[in-house]
């Protein structure tokens, strides 16, 4: 079990590895344009230039900020009105072919008429990543209380608990790894929605900075601030995912 | 009347969002917040425009070819993820990890390899699609009942035929919902796409009417793609109670 184990965590890493080396090989080797894409050792070093220039940092902690703010009242909201609509069957069934149109449309051309109507700076893009996300923690929120088996609720009336008590006790504990799993594509959809806003019109963040060095030609410091942005958003990512089996875990052990 | 219950459920919807329109056109004005009769009528003077028909060919081109590639590396792909033990512990991590990041960060890197153009777009769509369809494609294939395949085993079918007759038609309607979901993400992937990297395209229209800050344009452009996915959409949830109804029973 330990060998398997193992096995699952050195195979990605051999091919991860094997990937990078092909691409530093070949952008050494110049069969990739190098004007192009650097190479990832280089990739490496502008990070770590990155990592030592303030602007940087201030950027992108100005983007965690938003995508902080945008996260957590997209899972709010989102959950609330999941709550609120769950027991309307009819409602929900009317309202599914406009939550699969949702996100094909791109919300983020929303985001000039936005700053008309709020101005510019944080607000706007922040609103963008909340209308990104809430639509995911809505229909996690459905999906994971029409998971809870039914066999818990009659349970809970057999012991009469009321039904603050089994909404409670019950029906969130159950729907709980369904709830972490819709947390986690909202907060991803809310870093998509945040960093196209700012690659949009903002003139500060992340998404900014990449734009900038872009359009300023300074390829080096672009691929940096890429690499940070995209190993913070697997960072996080990673963190929610060992949330998310941490908490089913616990409910299987709750179940056992 | 319980048949069409679902149709005034959807008519009332409609009619809230307009409600709610209309008091937005309200409060913040024509200019910033057009009413829906003025952006239907842009709508109508946009699809009548002799220029429109090229946009549109130039999204929907884009489109196809797109979901197309994401359709065939996201089934090879996941097929093999699915069947195979070491190729998924292999592969798996590396799409999740594509699937979470936010691939409009690469728009840069897209632009600097493809340069302005339909190869941009396409691989910004491709980028969106094919993770959603490879694990979903993956996780259906590996999650098989193992007493189809023991089935499959036992009356000596070929691997094609096995593929053909036993793991298709099980896994059939859960690829026709990943493909629905890969339907709007890739449609989203290339519009976004457009709107930073293309000159033609309905994603570059909205660039456009964003640049002249016509919300008129914009929303009326948006109106437009947000109907031809909800047709498009119809028409696939259909299909997938048809894929439904043929698979066997789990």
């Amino acid at each position: 079990m330990k060998n398997r184990s193992n096995r699952a965590r050195l195979v990605p890493t051999v091919v991860f590895a094997f990937i990078v080396g092909l691409l530093e090989v070949a952008c050494r080797a110049g069969w990739i344009n190098r004007q192009a894409v650097i190479a990832p050792s280089e990739m490496v070093l502008a990070l770590v230039a990155g990592l030592q220039n303030p602007d940087v940092l201030r950027n992108l902690g100005i983007s965690a900020m938003r995508v902080v703010a945008a996260g957590v009242v997209a899972s709010v909201g989102g959950f609330l009105l999941g709550c609120l609509l769950r027991p309307h069957f009819g409602l929900r069934r009317a309202l599914e072919p406009f939550f699969a149109t949702y996100y094909a449309v791109p919300v983020v051309i929303f985001y000039p008429l936005l700053t008309l109507m709020v101005g510019y700076g944080s607000l706007p893009i922040i609103a963008i990543g909340v209308a990104m996300g809430l639509l995911a923690m809505l229909t996690a929120t459905l999906e994971a209380f029409d998971r809870v088996p039914r066999v818990l609720p009659k349970i809970a009336a057999a012991h009469c608990l009321g039904w603050w008590a089994t909404a409670l006790r019950i029906r969130l504990p159950s729907a709980a790894p369904d709830l972490f799993s819709g947390l986690k594509v909202t907060i991803g959809y809310a870093v998509v929605g945040v960093i196209a806003s700012e690659f949009l019109l903002a003139s500060e963040g992340i998404g900014h900075l990449i734009q900038d060095d872009y359009n300023g030609f300074r390829t080096r410091d672009m691929y940096g601030a890429i690499l940070l942005l995209v190993l913070c958003v697997l960072a996080v990512n990673r963190l929610l995912r060992l949330g998310e089996d941490h908490i089913r875990r616990n409910r299987a052990a709750g179940f056992a | 009347m319980s048949r069409l219950r679902p149709f005034i459920n959807t008519a009332a919807i409609v009619g809230v969002l307009l409600v709610l329109w209309i008091v937005l056109n309200v409060v913040l004005g024509e200019q910033t917040m057009p009413g829906p009769a003025a952006t239907f009528e842009r709508a109508l003077a946009i699809v009548r425009d002799a220029d429109f028909g090229k946009h549109l060919a130039a999204t929907g081109a884009a489109f196809v070819v797109a979901l197309g590639l994401s359709c065939v590396v996201g089934l090879v792909l996941g097929t093999a993820m699915g069947t195979s033990s070491v190729i998924r512990e292999a592969l798996e991590p590396l799409v999740f990890g594509l699937l979470a990041i936010p691939k409009v960060a690469f728009y840069p890197v897209i632009l600097l390899l493809f340069g302005l153009g339909t190869s941009a777009k396409v691989t910004f769509g491709f980028l969106h699609g094919l993770p959603v369809l490879a694990l979903v494609v993956a996780g259906v294939i590996k999650n098989i009942r193992p007493v189809y395949m023991r089935v499959a085993r036992s009356i000596n079918l070929s691997r094609s035929a096995t593929y053909r007759r036993v793991v298709l038609p099980y896994a059939l309607p859960e690829i026709v919902s990943g493909l629905q979901l890969a339907f709007a993400i890739t449609l989203q992937g290339v519009i976004i796409g457009e709107l930073f990297a293309s000159k033609e395209g309905l994603g570059f229209l909205l660039m456009q009417a964003i640049g002249a800050a016509d919300a008129r344009t914009a929303i009326a452009l948006t109106l437009l793609i947000a109907l031809a996915v909800t047709l498009a959409n119809a028409l696939m949830r259909r299909f997938h109670a048809r894929a439904a109804g043929f698979a066997p029973s789990r």
